[in-house]
């Protein structure tokens, strides 16, 4: 990879510079607005107002930026700058033809886990801007916890994408391009690049035994009537689709008349069933979306964020997709050439899962 | 006239339906009151070989003689006339398939008559019962109790005084018992006593899994004895990791028996005048395999020679094919008739036929209250619970379709695996679109796995099931498209110029692709045959043929390429020297043959100009023989190759005439293990006799070669030996031909170690050996698994046949079940694409335009739809991955399949 050290506040200036030279037409960036943070899709490089570089580190977690992507089929260069979760689904999505892979640059930013962003707005000013471990324990004591999903989550550091940016001592941050194209859109901004080899290997292990940890502590579904205590209040609205990055198609399969009987086709079931829970299908929908999601679910959380019932669906979706995803020895968005599980073929292959 | 087939197992079974499918009319004659013959003892196999024989007993073009026999034959080719139990018939030609009888004089010592010492054939028996017991436990015939140990004793009736020859097919059958027993119960000990293990390709894979993976004992031990004490069974063989003689107790002891000639051979040779070779088998020879001495008679199968399934439906379908070239077409071929369906209207009329399955179904499944229950259903307007067999059972279809305007049809009886395209039938040709019917599996998936009172419950489950499933059925429009009655051969060998001429001769141009400047192949290397033929005279004979026949096109330093279409009409170009032609036909047949490997640097083979390979040292016994002792070292050379079924012939072929050249001449042969299978067996004990000596290695310890000495670890003696040779002869393995790999691309059936062996994947396909996956496309010869010239023959003429039963079509139906997309819920993901294994989806793009009213862009974005295409076979992977059921699969849409599942939860 190459790169070069910034001063934090110069990013602002590199985000200009994509835009001035061209090396994207549009750029997927997070904003203050008052308290909170949200994405903006900014033309115009003028727009990038201070503080925007501090932005993109604002532990907040509102609506993962893949999903605004998702779709971009265009000619026209989008760049998105976020999480690494969110780059991650960005890079499934390519792989299932929902985005163009020469359209879109992708940037990933370090996180430390995020907040739901209304706990962000609510308390911001405890929170800051840049939180590390330490502060995350410190608020978590003080009653104000990062997400779930966040607490679980392993990949938390940049190392996807094509530019990645690293926080580094100081205050200051590293920039660099791990892709050809991201190489080559940083060099069109004139910064001067050198070969840089940042190795994090312990603090990379260091966050997914933490992480491991948090996990182990969290309370699991082991049997169907479990799930369905879990999926109790479940009222069927399907935010978590419609917030789900990953989950792509045009319909969804419970918008049709044989996910969603209304009318006769309802009447049809009352009548073989004698009688039957309404709204239908809710354990089909999340079993159904758990198998169509398992190999490329990130772990975002986004699910569990939209639901307005507060389903804690983080303890459903990554932990089921976790285990597919160790079977078949796939992690999601790691490299936009690794073929999706589904479509890999071996003659031989999990047999010892098959007995 | 016609042609007689006399035996109706699975030789004459196989016959019969080549010729009858290719519009020929057939007599086949059983001497029992059944068909099947062998191999429906078999447990396995039965279930593979059952839809055959009901295709036989329907098929309008065989007439079936149970029960009868063969009482005279007069006349000659092209005018025969038989007697068959008192019935005249007359035929232009006859193929014997008698088959075989197992070896039934086993010694006493063997404990024979002790109930739980049984024969393989027995055993198979033991099995299907204990399928069929509630328990599915394998229990000891003399106390029921569970067995926990068994031993297979090999070589029983074969390469004994009694019977000197190799029986062939015992060292896999018993493999697959073996295997059959592990994967059923695992903890059972399973002990093998063999001589050598004569096994070949995907066998040899099965019995290196029973040792490494099942832990099978394999034991290279002639046993001569089965003890008894007290009821309780044991063996005593000899351990050679010991250097002892052990004592091993059994539960259970298998003997595989030996094949010997059918009882009713020799009679049957002197009715027609055939002549028998000495072990009492039909005479034929490996240049004329299927040929007798009386011409117009063919014969097949183990009355030729000891044989797997296999060969035997290999030469089966050879034997069909030379019979068909001396006889008239002059049937009707089924299914070619123009259809016409009636349009199944909008009110449901749903059908139900419960049928009894001659008692299977009627003795645990109370068929009344049944019927009872499902009269009271929705939109059904007959129940029909009257029939007990398959035959009345259509006919009662046919007759609702057309009496009462029924235009649904469910069928719960008989297994949709074998019987559906049967019971489709009937449909069609009571007028009603034949993808209007559903099946239900009351026999295997009802009455055979619940007890009576479940049984009548499961039974009613199913069939509502199956009526939810019938309302939302669809009529499937029924295309056809015509037959270009031409073929592709692809390799001018042997076994590539033989399926040629039987198709040319068959009437139908053949195209003849040859990579090299000539023809002939392996053959050229001017050799002397197993005959004593000289391959150069063979070979004479078949390029003259080739070249005179008006209906081949030869093309030599070609190529085929850019191959498409599917069974029946495809397109292809040839390329090569001076040709540069778009060719279509309906079949092809790959026969690729094999390569010689050079064992470079093995042995200081390359290096040492005494060490040869074992084709070289036949050329080397053209002329004179100065060495005074040699060493053979088999199964050696690179990898990447297979070791070929003829190499230990070859080495006794080579071994015999060098002793006859010169009887003083010391031969050490090095081995793992002799193959001489079946006849060949005689040269191994002729080499034996001969003082040639043989010398097991350790497959762990490879005989060395230094400064002119041959060490090897005898593994009898437990000793080093050395040797000091004049000259080194290394049976090396047969290496692919390079093209199978593109070939394989082109036509998408898979190769294992370079060959097409895949398609011998047990159990299926024993029963159609030269048939791939692809349809239309056929394999032979040593391009499969590289084998002797009479094997070969046989299957390169079995290709022929299989390519001739396609091209005497007119019409070919286009798969009906096939996946559609719904393109406006398509979201252009691809995934299908990639999944589908025969390439028949792409995806479509077209811009989407803006429907904002900004300037940035012209498009919103791409829309990318996929789209099927011709070569759909419709697997349905496609449509059980697409998350928005945008892609489905005819016939198995998703409201037909949840309203079954919703009556099944």
């Amino acid at each position: 990879m190459k790169g070069t050290e910034l001063k934090q506040e110069d990013l602002e200036g590199l985000f200009k510079r994509l835009l001035e030279k061209k090396a994207v037409d549009c750029l997927v960036l997070p904003h203050k607005v008052g308290n909170n943070v949200a994405y903006m899709l900014v033309k115009d490089g003028d727009k990038i107002e201070s503080p925007a570089a501090s932005a993109i580190f604002a532990p907040s977690f509102g609506v993962n930026a893949a999903n605004i992507v998702k779709g971009w089929t265009i000619p026209e260069r989008v760049g998105i700058v976020a999480k690494p979760c969110e780059i991650r689904a960005a890079i499934e999505l390519m792989k299932l033809k929902q985005m163009d892979k020469d359209s879109v640059l992708l940037i990933s930013a370090d996180c430390s886990g995020a907040f739901t962003n209304q706990d962000y707005a609510d308390h911001a000013g405890e929170i800051g801007d840049w939180v590390d471990s330490g502060k995350i324990n410190e608020l978590k004591d003080k009653g104000i916890a990062i997400r779930e999903a966040c607490a679980i989550c392993e990949n938390r550091l940049a190392d996807v994408g094509d530019i990645i940016i690293e926080r580094v001592d100081g205050g200051k941050v590293l920039v660099a391009g791990i892709t050809d194209m991201g190489v080559e859109a940083l060099s069109s901004t004139e910064l001067s690049l050198e070969d840089k080899d940042v190795e994090r290997q312990a603090e990379k292990e260091k966050i997914a035994a933490d992480a491991k940890k948090e996990k182990e502590e969290l309370p699991k579904l082991s049997s169907v009537e479990e799930l369905e205590e879990f999926l109790r209040d479940c009222i069927g609205c399907k935010n978590c689709r419609d917030m789900c990055p990953v989950c792509y198609c045009k319909e969804c399969f419970f918008e049709q008349p044989l996910g969603k009987p209304v009318g006769g086709d309802l009447l049809n079931l009352a009548e073989l069933r004698s009688a039957i829970g309404v709204p239908t299908n809710q354990l089909l929908y999340h079993l159904t979306r758990i198998y169509h999601v398992c190999t490329t679910c990130v772990g975002c959380g986004a699910c569990e964020d939209a639901c307005p019932k507060n389903i804690p669906l983080t303890r459903l979706y990554p932990m089921i997709a976790e285990k597919v995803q160790e079977i078949f020895e796939y992690e999601p968005g790691k490299d936009v050439e690794e073929p999706l599980p589904f479509i890999t073929y071996e003659e031989e292959e999990l047999e010892e899962h098959l007995r | 006239m016609g042609i007689a087939i006399i035996g109706g197992g699975v030789a004459g079974i196989t016959a019969a339906l080549d010729l009858a499918d290719s519009g020929f009319k057939v007599y086949l004659i059983e001497k029992n009151a059944e068909l099947g013959g062998k191999m429906a003892e078999l447990a396995e196999c039965k279930t593979g070989l059952s839809p055959k024989i009901m295709e036989i007993e329907n098929h309008p073009n065989i007439e079936l003689l149970l029960s009868s026999e063969l009482e005279s034959l007069s006349g000659s080719a092209g005018e025969f006339k038989l007697k068959v139990s008192g019935k005249e018939i007359e035929a232009e030609s006859v193929v014997l398939a008698p088959g075989y009888d197992v070896f039934d004089e086993i010694p006493k010592s063997y404990a024979i008559g002790h109930p739980d010492v049984v024969t393989s054939l027995e055993f198979e028996g033991i099995l299907m019962n204990a399928t069929a017991s509630e328990t599915g436990e394998l229990l000891r015939p003399s106390d029921g109790k569970r067995v926990k140990k068994i031993g297979f004793i090999q070589c029983i009736g074969s390469r004994c005084q009694e019977n000197e020859i190799c029986s062939t097919a015992c060292c896999a059958y018993t493999a697959k018992e073996a295997w059959e027993v592990k994967e059923r119960y695992p903890d059972m000990d399973i002990y093998v006593f063999y001589m050598d293990i004569r096994v070949f390709g995907k066998d040899e894979e099965l019995v290196a899994e029973l040792k490494d993976k099942y832990g099978v004992k394999y034991i290279r031990s002639r046993v001569p004895e089965v003890m008894q004490e007290n009821g309780a069974l044991s063996v005593k063989f000899e351990n050679l990791e010991k250097g002892a003689i052990d004592k091993l107790d059994l539960d259970m002891v298998v003997l595989a028996v030996g094949l010997l000639p059918s009882k009713t051979l020799s009679r049957l040779a002197e009715i027609t005048g055939v002549k028998t070779d000495k072990y009492g088998y039909l005479e034929t020879s490996i240049t004329n395999p299927m040929e007798t001495s009386v011409s117009g008679v063919f014969a097949c199968g183990t009355a030729t020679a000891p044989m797997k399934v296999r060969e035997s439906v290999a030469q089966a379908s050879g034997a069909a094919l030379n019979a068909a070239l001396l006889s008239e077409r002059t049937e009707m071929i089924p299914g070619q008739e123009e259809r016409k369906y009636v349009e199944a209207g909008e009110e449901l009329k749903i059908g139900v036929f419960i049928c009894g399955c001659e008692g299977e179904v009627g003795k645990s499944v109370d068929i009344p209250a049944v019927a009872e229950r499902v009269k009271q259903l929705k939109g059904v307007v007959d129940v029909n619970s009257e029939t007990d067999t398959m035959e009345a059972a259509m006919e009662a279809i046919e007759g609702g379709i057309v009496d009462q305007g029924l235009n649904r049809i469910v069928f719960a009886g008989y297994s949709p695996r074998k019987y559906e395209d049967t019971a489709r039938d009937a449909c069609a040709k009571a007028g009603l679109n034949p993808y209007l019917l559903e099946m239900v599996n009351l026999r295997e998936q009802c009455a055979c796995v619940y007890d009576k009172g479940a049984a009548t419950e499961a039974a009613v489950d199913l069939i509502l099931m199956a009526v939810e499933r019938a309302r939302y059925l669809e009529e499937i429009p029924v295309e056809r498209y015509p037959v270009i009655p031409k073929a592709l051969v692809i390799g001018g060998g042997v076994s590539g110029m033989n399926a040629t001429l039987g198709i040319a001769d068959a009437g139908y141009e053949v195209y003849l692709v040859e990579k090299e400047p000539e023809l002939g192949g392996s053959l050229r290397e001017n050799i002397e045959l197993q005959s004593g033929e000289k391959s150069s005279d063979v070979l004479k004979e078949f390029i003259d043929r080739v070249q005179s026949n008006e209906r081949i096109n030869v093309y030599t330093n070609a190529k085929e390429e850019d191959v498409t279409g599917r069974a029946g009409s495809f397109k292809a170009k040839i390329v090569g020297e001076g040709a540069n032609e778009d060719i279509d036909f309906g079949a092809c047949i790959i026969a690729t043959g094999t390569n010689e490997s050079v064992p470079e640097g093995y042995y200081g083979y390359g290096k040492d100009k005494n060490v040869v390979t074992q084709p070289e040292f036949g050329k080397i016994l053209g002329g004179a023989l100065s060495a005074n002792t040699v060493v053979m070292i088999q199964d050696v050379g690179p990898d990447g190759g297979v070791n070929p079924k003829y190499s230990s012939i070859e080495l006794m072929n080579n071994v015999l005439k060098a002793k006859d050249k010169n009887p003083d001449l010391n031969v050490f042969v090095l081995y793992q293990d002799i193959k001489t299978y079946g006849k060949w067996e005689v040269l191994y004990k002729e080499a034996r006799e001969k003082g040639v000596i043989f010398l097991r290695y350790d497959k762990d310890k490879p005989p060395k070669y230094e400064d002119g000495i041959v060490s090897v670890h005898d593994v009898i003696l437990n000793d080093e030996i050395q040797i000091k040779p004049d000259l080194v002869v290394l049976s090396t393995p047969a290496m692919p031909a390079e093209e199978n790999e593109r070939l394989s691309k082109m036509f998408k059936i898979p190769l294992k170690k370079g060959f097409f062996m895949e398609e011998q994947e047990r159990p299926k396909m024993v029963l159609t050996p030269v048939d791939t996956v692809n349809e239309g496309v056929f394999i032979c010869g040593s391009a499969v698994y590289p084998a002797l010239i009479d094997e070969c023959l046989a299957m390169s003429s079995a290709a022929a046949s299989r390519a001739c039963v396609l091209l005497a079509k007119d019409f070919i139906e286009t798969p009906a079940v096939t996946s559609v997309v719904d393109e406006l819920i398509c979201s252009g993901c691809g995934v299908c694409v990639d999944m589908c294994p025969v390439e028949a989806i792409e995806l479509t793009e077209e811009p989407v335009p803006v429907v904002t009213f900004g300037v940035a862009t012209v498009i919103s974005g791409t829309k990318r739809v996929a789209k099927v295409n011709d070569g759909c076979m419709g697997c349905g992977s496609c449509a059980s991955y697409c998350p928005s059921g945008a892609m489905s699969l005819k016939h198995f849409r998703d409201k037909q399949v949840y309203a079954q599942l919703d009556y099944a939860v």
